[in-house]
């Protein structure tokens, strides 16, 4: 009887210590094994990009959002956790607002050169290297062919998002000038980011988008 | 009945009298020459579904201000500051920083908004809290605080990463 007990009392401990530290490694793998899968994904994209043209999701009045930018954000959203149906409604939600927001940064005067865009992604290179998590970054760009295939497709995205980015920022400097609220402080983060949430639905109702058959 | 009557008038005037000597003292401020202090810096990178990153680089900053008094130290208030920068299309990154809390289980919850100056040439937004709860420990503790934080990014993945900026309270 008592061996018995020693040897349940043994297992018990065996299998605790495994949990204790297996389960950070797990959590660790988690984020690692989304950042891989992440930049599979991309590179698909990436490779599409170079040789189809996009079909049309659908069209603004001034926007256009094509199939492949709803089926990736779609993929990242099923990647986070989500299930096919919403991660496609988030999915198309989050591409009208982008696409409503680098129309209206562009309207705005916020054009960039392919040499502004460079000298970001050159920027970029030294936050990610700097990053307290640049092995999440790492993991992403492993999955391409090569560091130079990564850095050419982050050239397309930035193209759209480095317009949008000083839009925003211009957007924050605005509201400041408009509000007693201290900027950064959690009132005003709060406050700016309630008013800018509202802002791009109003952007994605006056792009009026209808769906291409 | 007179006997109760005059204890209960004994108590009554002893209770204003205490109040009235509160009210009419002096209020004393300790000069706070003695601080200790930490920083932490943090840099994090957000996946977003566009394909490139959302980023944040934060400067944390905790304060411990404290009077010696013989061989203790009377800690009379902590201040904590963030600074930071941010790069980012649809979802902006953000600073949340927490209570101070001590190894002793000692936690300082009521914070008040102070003023900072931080160059805006490095940094876009910086803000600062002050708690002015006393606490005295011996000047050889072994009690440590600590400050937690979180830098977030609605939308993006990971959704949050947490930092914390720690402090030995030994001054001895």
């Amino acid at each position: 009887m008592g061996k018995k007990i020693k040897f349940i009392l043994s297992g018990f401990v065996i299998v605790s210590l495994l949990i204790i530290f297996a389960l950070p490694v797990f959590a660790e793998n988690g984020l690692g094994s989304f950042m891989s899968d992440w930049g599979k994904v991309l590179k698909e994209y990436a490779i599409n990009k170079d040789n189809t043209s996009s079909d049309l999701f659908a069209k603004g009045n001034t926007a256009t959002i094509t199939n492949e930018e709803v089926k990736q954000a779609t993929d990242f959203y099923i990647l986070s956790g989500m299930n096919n149906e919403e991660a496609k409604i988030q999915a198309i939600n989050y591409v009208k607002e982008r696409e409503a927001l680098y129309e209206m940064a562009i309207r705005n005067g916020y054009v960039v050169t392919d040499d502004e865009v460079l000298d970001y992604l050159n920027q970029l290179k030294e936050t990610i290297n700097t990053a307290d998590n640049k092995e999440d970054a790492y993991a992403v760009m492993k999955s391409f062919d090569s560091e130079q295939d990564y850095w050419d497709y982050e050239f397309t995205v930035y193209q759209k998002n480095l317009p949008i980015q000083k839009y925003v920022e211009s957007l924050q400097d605005q509201y400041e000038s408009k509000t007693t609220l201290k900027r950064g402080t959690t009132e005003f983060l709060n406050d700016f980011n309630s008013y800018f949430n509202n802002y791009k639905k109003s952007l994605v109702e006056a792009e009026n988008y209808q769906i291409v058959e | 009945m007179y006997k109760v009557n005059k204890i209960i008038a004994l108590c009554l005037t002893t209770i204003m009298a205490l109040g009235a000597t509160a009210a009419l003292s002096p209020t004393a401020y300790a000069y706070e020459n003695n601080n200790i202090s930490n920083t932490t810096t943090k840099k994090q990178l957000f996946a977003v579904p566009e394909g490139g990153w959302s980023t944040i680089t934060a400067k944390v900053d905790y304060i411990e201000y404290y009077v010696p008094s013989g061989s203790n130290n009377k800690f009379t208030s902590r201040v904590s500051m963030a600074v930071y920068k941010t790069a980012a299309a649809t979802s902006t990154p953000y600073v949340t920083v927490g209570n101070v809390k001590h190894s002793n289980d000692k936690a300082f919850k009521k914070w008040s908004e102070i003023s900072i100056i931080f160059d805006s040439s490095k940094w876009d937004s910086g803000f600062g809290k002050e708690n002015t709860d006393s606490v005295t420990y011996s000047a050889t503790t072994n009690v440590t605080g600590k400050l937690a934080f979180l830098v977030s990014c609605d939308g993006a993945i990971p959704a949050t990463s947490a930092g914390s900026v720690d402090l030995n309270l030994k001054t001895k």
